[in-house]
């Protein structure tokens, strides 16, 4: 383990329910790891202990009296809850209790993340399945021996593994974040991050293969009996199965949440030489940068802007990217499913004489919308003859509806509005708007036509 | 049969072939691969295969398979091995475009804090009122500072649009399919800086001659 004082906290904090204080629950795990480096040193003496306590228990306000008042109140607190207790020989030693609790800790951080264990596991369950999988009941004890007892809980050490592995890496990057200068921490962070993404990567690939038990009781004979055993198992099995899938998916997300606070931090250190550089850099093309054309408009468009092309200066090379087309790529067959390239070459004539006819109507066409156009520019002045008022998205409404062409609606509106103008009416455009009862995504802002008179 | 006089251009370790058509056509057409989303198989096609893929390219095509590991991620790309040039051909991004992409990427380092997810109006919003930024961009689009009005907005819009669109095919961004006003920048936007590293670093130097 990296580092004891760590997992001593760690201890102490998951463990605070069971042992309120955080120096007794750290109290006792040195002890469990100091048992489990020397096999023989089962019990300590009293100094050790108190030694141990005083080295644990770090307040430094306290004077030297109160200080070994605190380590003897927490001696007594350990020995009176049971956590310590007294051999033959007045020695101290851990009680069974204690021995549990940090067991079970202890065979939660003890496993190493290696994939390649599950890889191996699962080559031997595999092998016995194919064997066992004829007969339910060989299965069931297929199930118990080797399932439960042996492929189940590498893969939940696996995973557990795997997320302690990256609350280490939160932990220590949070540390690291607080005191290493920002270029080494910037190399730091990568190469923590790589390590954890490169076993993640492993531990997803060795889970793969956990397909293939799925697959072999897919094929079994058995899996066609109506045998409720089988498919209890085969269920029990799968949701086993799924669950660490899951397990897995989530120490991703994990990764992505500590990504994210890496980036973040790396923004709150103050603003980096590279990113000034950048800025400048950024304003000296800006103001280097000239426009090489500009036209006002242009009218196949639908709505009006300035058409502009751009001349950078010479420090900024052109972004070139290898761009090839596909039908020089090797294997056509290959791209027979992608989409057809704008540079195929295969017009012919017929296809020739197809676009002149869809030319040819398509010119018939704006000719009638023009035509159409010019009487609902008679019907509406021929209103405004009887009325000083009128209300233009009605019209184009009603437009609209008897037309069923939006293209000549609104192509109209565009040419009435502009000779109105023309002929000195007064538009005014107010800041709500009709909705088309037949079609709703279709709107026109609210706009009255008043005679000049009127103005 | 066997053929004495076969040579074997590839040979895969993992996947179908269907996904090493679906890669090359995407690294030949400029698409930078990352692990994200749609990519993700390509990707790790990719990883499980890189050295018999860099292998292909490189015999076939005088092509070299990059990679680059930025914080955000890591992504492939096709380039040309230093001065010699390929037998697959290049294309530039107009020079517009390639102005918005360095506005863009200076906009998500320097001014959002290395945010990641924007929206189109946010674009709009710098561009039309970043007091350093906005008589500049005026001066190039719409010819002199003006005020808002549809028109300058949509020459901005569409001047983001269109960038926008590029720089999707690139594999440098991804508009969101939710909503299409949001866009996410990728890992391998980190590409600009990575090209323009060089006049970035030596900027004062550019600065102090030109002047």
């Amino acid at each position: 383990m990296e580092s004891q004082d760590k997992i001593l906290e760690i201890f102490a904090e998951r463990f605070e329910y069971i042992v309120p204080n955080r120096t007794d629950a750290k109290v006792l795990f040195s002890l469990f790891t100091e048992t489990h480096k020397n096999a023989e040193k089962l019990s300590y003496s009293e100094a050790e202990i108190r030694e141990l306590i005083r080295k644990l228990h770090k307040e430094d306000t306290e004077t030297e009296r109160e200080q070994r008042q605190k380590v003897e109140e927490r001696f007594q607190t350990l020995l009176r809850q049971q956590f310590l207790d007294r051999n033959r020989e007045k020695r101290i030693v851990l009680t069974d209790y204690s021995l549990q609790l940090c067991n079970l800790f202890y065979e939660k951080i003890q496993p190493l993340l290696n994939p390649s264990i599950i890889e191996k596991i699962l080559n031997d369950v595999k092998t016995t399945l194919e064997l066992k999988s004829k007969n339910i009941e060989d299965l069931k004890v297929w199930y118990q021996t080797q399932f439960l007892k042996v492929l189940k809980p590498e893969i939940a050490n696996q995973t557990i593994a795997m997320d302690f592995q990256i609350s280490e890496l939160k932990n220590k990057l949070n540390e690291k974040f607080k005191t290493m200068p920002y270029e080494e921490l910037l190399d730091y962070c990568q190469e923590q991050m790589d390590i954890v993404i490169e076993d993640r990567r492993k531990l997803t690939k060795s889970f793969n293969g956990l397909d293939a038990i799925t697959d072999i009781l897919a094929e079994t004979p058995l899996n066609k009996l109506d045998s409720f055993d089988f498919i209890d198992i085969k269920r029990n099995l799968n949701e086993t199965l799924e669950h660490y899938k899951y397990k897995l998916e989530q120490t991703g997300d994990n990764i992505t949440k500590i990504k994210n606070i890496v980036r973040s931090l790396f923004d709150i250190v103050s603003k980096k030489a590279f990113d000034r550089k950048l800025e400048t850099f950024f304003y000296q093309v800006l103001e280097e940068a000239e426009t090489e054309s500009k036209s006002n408009r242009t009218d196949n468009e639908d709505s009006l802007f300035y058409a502009v092309e751009i001349k950078l200066p010479d420090f900024v090379q052109p972004l070139s990217f290898i761009k090839d087309t596909p039908e020089k790529f090797l294997f056509p067959e290959f791209y027979e499913s992608f989409s057809v390239s704008k540079n195929q070459k295969t017009e012919t004539v017929n296809r020739n004489l197809k676009n002149i006819e869809a030319a040819a109507n398509k010119s018939r066409k704006r000719q009638e919308q023009a035509r159409k156009i010019e009487g609902w520019l008679i019907n509406l002045k021929d209103q405004l003859a009887s009325s000083d008022e009128i209300d233009f998205s009605t019209f184009y409404m009603e437009m609209l509806t008897k037309e069923e062409d939006i293209e000549l609606a609104i192509k109209g509106t565009e040419h009435i509005l502009k000779k109105l103008r023309q002929e000195k009416y007064k538009i005014e455009t107010t800041r709500e708007y009709s909705l088309s009862g037949n079609n709703h995504n279709n709107a026109i802002w609210n706009i009255k036509i008043k005679k000049q008179s009127l103005n | 049969m066997e053929h004495q006089d076969k040579e074997t251009v590839l040979e895969l370790k993992y996947h179908s072939l269907d996904r090493f058509s679906n890669a090359d056509q995407q690294l030949r057409s400029g698409v930078h691969i990352q692990n994200y989303k749609s990519q993700t198989r390509v990707f790790q096609f990719i990883e499980d295969n890189f050295l018999e893929l860099y292998s292909f390219y490189e015999r076939m095509y005088q092509a070299k398979l990059s990679y680059y590991q930025s914080i955000n991620g890591k992504f492939y790309y096709l380039e040309y091995f230093d001065e010699v040039k390929s037998k697959l051909s290049k294309e530039s991004l107009k020079s517009k475009f390639t102005l918005f992409a360095i506005f863009l990427y200076t906009l998500h380092r320097v001014e959002k804090r290395f945010s990641t997810s924007l929206s189109r109006q946010e674009l709009v919003e710098v561009l039309n009122n970043h007091p350093k930024m906005k008589p500049h961009i005026h001066r190039l689009f719409l010819g002199a500072v003006k005020e808002e009005s549809a028109t300058t907005q949509t020459t901005l819009l569409k001047w983001a649009n269109d960038s926008l669109r590029e720089l999707e095919k690139l594999g440098w961004i991804q508009i969101s399919e939710e909503d299409s006003e949001q866009f996410e920048l990728l890992p391998a936007f980190e590409r600009i800086a990575l090209i323009y590293a060089d006049a970035i670093n030596n900027i004062d130097e550019i600065k102090t001659t030109n002047e």
